[in-house]
């Protein structure tokens, strides 16, 4: 069996090669008996070159902007530092250093392509907006929050994300007409009040 | 930043869990963006890196293919007992809708991507004719960045076990033998030197 099978994702059993990319029908797996179609591509058993292997540099060579002892292999293309093979980091067609990676996943940075994760503000304050309708006195706390998470991020940008102006807005209105909606509630019981 | 251009969606996104998911394809990745509440969690699988695309049939198929008219007609019976008979029809008949969108969508299934370092389930493929479509779509990519997938190229590589992934142990000398220190000793100064 060669070591580079391509395992039933229901019973880890290794499928055969054989089988791989067939234009039509399926496999069945040997142990489950599930019907399965694999699709596989060289990166199964071509290896990646791997940075263990950086060499040490010359008199005339450049040196890596992290190991000064090690031969420049590549250059970051985001920052332009010299990588020997051990510090370039292959993401697609690009190759970064540690620290432009480290910067590009972070928030702050200028570049999406890299973050993990993200906060959706907008979908938080329609959120905020609609569901505490559901009990009508929550929204008394709901509503300042909305206006305050509209506001405060209206001008951020995000990644992926679509209808964010439209979300925001729906937000911004409802909460409004909540604020609102208390305000006068408020006005006509204190006028309750005085008139009593 | 709205979407970028550079990125292109694949399909409308499917509920797994208590998340949403969607997968779009970028200039050199694939996208799978993992939507739960306010978080979104992406997820990036470089072309050179996807080792391959697995289908597995599932049984959703045969068992709502079988469940799906069996709950129309006790459903339209329990309805007729009650003297309802215009609610029976509908009741059933939306039962019955749903049957045959069922059968029209196809066979159900389940996909997997896998890299190097994991085995991402894609939820949104639920149906071999969209995993078909999807892999129509991401395959010439594939291919354009990896080459051609040879099985005599695996075969090559892949048939004995890699050497350098166990390293063999350095023999544990004999107590017995009177050489086995002597023999450690020098081993030791060529080492150092």
């Amino acid at each position: 069996m060669n070591r580079f099978n391509v395992k039933c994702p229901e019973c880890t059993y290794p499928l055969a090669a054989e089988h791989y990319n067939t234009p039509v029908g399926h496999q069945v797996c040997g142990n489950c008996l599930s019907k399965v179609v694999v699709h596989a591509l060289p990166a199964l058993y071509r290896k990646k070159q791997s940075g263990a292997s950086a060499q040490e540099a010359g008199l005339d060579d450049a040196g890596c902007y992290f190991h000064e002892s090690k031969k420049a292999a590549h250059v970051c293309d985001s920052c332009g530092r010299f990588l020997c093979e051990l510090c370039a980091l292959p993401m697609g067609e690009e190759t970064l250093c540690t620290s432009c990676l480290e910067h590009h996943r972070s928030e702050s940075s200028s570049r999406h392509d890299f973050i993990p994760r993200q906060f959706r503000y907008d979908r938080l304050a329609l959120g905020l907006a609609i569901i505490p309708l559901v009990y009508f006195p929550l929204t008394l706390f709901t509503a300042p929050a909305v206006l305050f998470i509209v506001l405060r991020y209206r001008k951020k940008e995000l990644f992926m994300a679509q209808h964010v102006k439209g979300r925001m807005v729906t937000a911004f209105i409802l909460g409004l007409l909540e604020v609102l909606g208390w305000l006068v509630a408020f006005i006509a019981l204190i006028g309750w009040f005085i008139n009593e | 930043m709205n979407e970028p251009s550079e990125y292109r969606k694949m399909n409308r996104g499917s509920r797994a869990r208590l998340s949403l998911q969607r997968i779009w394809i970028g200039r050199d990745h694939l996208l799978l963006i993992r939507a739960s509440g306010w978080n979104e969690v992406y997820r990036r699988f470089y072309f050179e890196d996807i080792q391959s695309f697995t289908m597995i049939w599932s049984r959703g198929y045969v068992i709502w293919g079988i469940l799906l008219p069996l709950l129309a007609l006790i459903l339209f019976a329990m309805v007729w007992s009650w003297g309802a008979r215009i609610a029976a029809g509908i009741t059933g008949g939306v039962f019955l809708m749903l049957w045959m969108v069922h059968l029209l969508k196809g066979r159900t299934c389940k996909c997997w991507l896998q890299t190097g370092i994991n085995n991402e389930r894609l939820h949104m493929l639920k149906r071999v004719s969209h995993a078909r479509k999807f892999w129509e779509q991401v395959e010439p990519l594939l291919i354009a960045a990896q080459g051609d997938f040879s099985l005599e190229e695996m075969d090559a590589v892949g048939m004995f076990p890699d050497r350098k992934m166990r390293p063999v142990p350095p023999a544990v000398p004999r107590v017995d033998d009177p050489n086995a220190g002597a023999e450690g000793a020098s081993d030791e100064t060529a080492v150092v030197n």
